[in-house]
């Protein structure tokens, strides 16, 4: 369980990752250390204990220099922290909709017409099979 | 400890329910072969992936990572990898790597057979692409690829049962790039459905191919293979972790001792033994399987069990554009291929070649991983919404499988100080990657880039090496009709155990340049086609 004074602090580091830029939330305004993140925890439970250190560690410090330290001496916990902060926010739904994509499932249907007539250049050029 | 009988009689043991294993199970089973097959890991269903489900992008990085180091499931073993600049990539369970492979369904060429007699290095295969044509032709219909039939760079009109997976915006956008330059290219074979076939659905471009399919589209040999097999009297046991071969006095393989996932040890003995546990679990257990008769290992009399492991370097060249591709969508699968630098060129400073694929990029969480070693303030604070944006959906790879030649150097060794979760010993795999290499790697990167900014790319990212991305494990037991400088015979028969067989990418005599999985299923097909003719002239242990 994350007790809320880890919420807040990684709440802090989360904005410095992650800040906003119209038409994207920052990490906070998306939800990212609330449920979203123990959504991702429950995804990656093996990324509890280093997130956890690394909170712990930058616990007290100015958010961007704790992140300057910790990626330098504590890489692995960083990486948790931020696989965790990144694979959070794109589970909001406010994030999905400003990434504004259309997500699969598609069909396969195939293209072919639209290349076919380059095909048949492909097919001239020839290729020397040896 | 008490020693448990396995599952009854068998006429043949398959050791390894992948690739190679559900060709052998099938061709057998139905053949009227009394079949056991010991695969360590278990049965996985489209359902148990999460591609398309919202864990999908952190759990392809843990739960279904293809290396087995990363992953570390009760069913995987470790590789020790310090040796080596490529990481080993597989999964254990029925369907083996075909599972989590790409599906890139891809022919050798006829070059690949007589490297030897046209280049001067390595050794040629004791067949020929005209030999293995028609269980290529026939693997091919029966796995349901896709692909457009007439690709010049081959000398046949292979077909397809399928039409090809779509290229998608940003195929298009690499073909005009290609066709610039005067430069091959075709749209790529797969071994995933674009329509309906058997038992699987057309696919659903989820782009999950590699964390394994959920829709069940992607020829895996658990659908392609394993349940017609099953229905055929072949008997599939999971949780079965091989430790040994076992030999009699007359120096005939009699089967395996497996430890089941109680902890219990148990003999499933048989008259035909088959490996088919890829090219570095095969070795593995041979070497493992070292006894007063065969004191460097089963079959190892040629010293040759474990050496020459191929793994196909491969280096990533992506490229960014402006116009919004849909690089999210799968398949991935590739969308097209290039055999443009495939032969060798004399002028090119190094002999072979290398085949591309082009392949899109995944989700967004893809583009905003941090690498340690790299400044965070590249890909987090106000930079990571510019990468995202600039990335995700415009940024495509050429991929490029580069054919590494076999050296006896590089090799896969039994780990004296390591063990698995059941007390066998671990593999340990000592690579490095040959300078005829590193220049073909070079100058393949170099064109890449060209390709890429031929086709508009306003910026472009080469990764020399990509050290996960040993899916290809070739050659550790390689065939040959010299048994001084071999292992197998062209069938994949032992030359120092007659009832022993190897079937998986170990017996490549050369690695090819394509991904070997179409390769792979034909040479076992063939072997086991040539097993089952020639029955009663087969020796069998007791």
């Amino acid at each position: 369980m994350i007790d809320p004074d880890q919420r807040r602090t990684f709440a802090a580091l989360a904005d410095v990752l992650i800040p906003a830029s119209d038409p994207m939330p920052s990490a906070t305004a998306a939800g990212v250390p609330d449920a979203l993140l123990d959504q991702a925890l429950g995804y990656r439970p093996d990324l509890a204990e280093p997130f956890a250190e690394a909170v712990a560690w930058c616990t007290g410090k100015d958010p961007e220099a704790a992140l300057d330290g910790l990626s330098d001496q504590r890489p692995e916990e960083f990486q948790a922290l931020t696989v965790l902060t990144a694979g959070a926010y794109f589970l909001s739904p406010q994030v999905k909709a400003a990434l504004a994509y259309d997500a699969p499932p598609r069909t396969a249907r195939d293209d072919v017409d639209s290349y076919v007539d380059m095909l048949a250049d492909v097919v001239d050029r020839g290729f020397a099979t040896r | 400890m008490n020693t448990q009988h396995g599952h009854g009689d068998a006429d043949v043991l398959i050791v390894g329910a992948g690739a190679s294993g559900g060709v052998a199970a099938l061709e057998l089973a139905g053949r009227g072969f009394r079949v056991v097959c010991l695969e360590q890991g278990d049965w996985a269903l489209p359902d148990d992936f999460t591609g398309g489900k919202p864990e999908w992008e952190l759990t392809r990085l843990k739960q279904w990572n293809p290396s087995p180091n990363a992953r570390g499931r009760e069913s995987d073993y470790p590789v020790d990898t310090k040796e080596s600049p490529i990481e080993p990539l597989m999964f254990n369970g029925v369907g083996g790597s075909t599972i989590m492979f790409s599906g890139h369904w891809v022919r050798a060429m006829p070059s690949d057979f007589r490297v030897r007699t046209l280049d001067g290095v390595a050794d040629d295969w004791p067949f020929s692409y005209e030999d293995l044509r028609p269980f290529y032709d026939e693997v091919t219909h029966h796995i349901g690829a896709s692909g457009l039939d007439g690709d010049p760079a081959y000398p046949d009109p292979h077909t397809f049962p399928l039409p090809p997976m779509p290229i998608g915006k940003y195929g298009l956008a690499a073909a005009k790039g290609m066709d610039k330059l005067g430069w091959h290219w075709w749209p790529a074979p797969n071994a995933i459905a674009s329509r309906k076939f058997k038992n699987r659905p057309a696919c659903l471009r989820y782009g999950a191919c590699e964390s394994g399919c959920p829709t069940g589209a992607k020829a895996s040999t658990d659908f392609t293979h394993w349940r017609d097999a099953i229905a055929a009297g072949a008997v599939l046991v999971t949780g079965a972790r091989v430790r040994q071969l076992t030999v009699d006095n007359r120096g005939l393989v009699t089967g395996a001792e497996y430890i089941d996932r109680e902890g219990v040890v148990r003999h499933q003995a048989a008259g035909v033994t088959v490996m088919a546990a890829n090219g570095i679990g095969t070795p593995r257990l041979l070497l493992n399987s070292a006894s007063a008769q065969f004191p460097d290992g089963l079959a190892n009399s040629s010293g040759l069990v474990g050496k020459r492991l191929m793994i196909h370097p491969y280096a990533s060249v992506y490229g960014t554009y402006e116009d919004e591709l849909e690089t999210w969508l799968g398949p991935t699968g590739q969308a097209l291929q290039s055999m443009e630098f495939y032969e060798t060129d004399a002028g090119r400073g190094f002999v072979r070649g290398a085949k591309w694929n082009l392949m899109p990029t995944g989700g967004p969480l893809t583009h905003t991983l941090w690498e340690p070693g790299e400044d965070w303030r590249e890909g987090f604070g106000p930079a990571f919404h510019n990468r995202l944006r600039s990335t995700f959906g415009r940024y495509t790879e050429w991929g490029i499988t580069t054919e590494d030649l076999p050296e006896d150097h590089n090799e896969v060794i039994l780990d004296p100080g390591a063990t698995d979760s059941d007390g066998i010993p671990v593999p340990k795999i000592r690579y490095t990657i040959s300078e005829n290499t590193e220049r073909m790697l070079k100058f393949n990167v170099d064109r890449a880039i060209e390709a890429h900014q031929a086709a508009g790319a306003t910026s472009v990212h080469p990764i020399p090496v990509v050290r996960e991305s040993g899916w290809h494990l070739l050659g550790t037991a390689r065939m040959g009709t010299d048994p001084a400088t071999s292992v197998v015979d062209e069938h994949g028969r032992a030359h120092d155990v007659p009832n022993l067989f190897i079937i998986d990418g170990s017996v490549f005599v050369t690695s090819t340049g394509v991904n070997p999985t179409a390769t792979i299923m034909a040479v076992a097909l063939r072997a086991m086609r040539h097993l089952a003719d020639n029955r009663h002239h087969q020796t069998t242990a007791d």
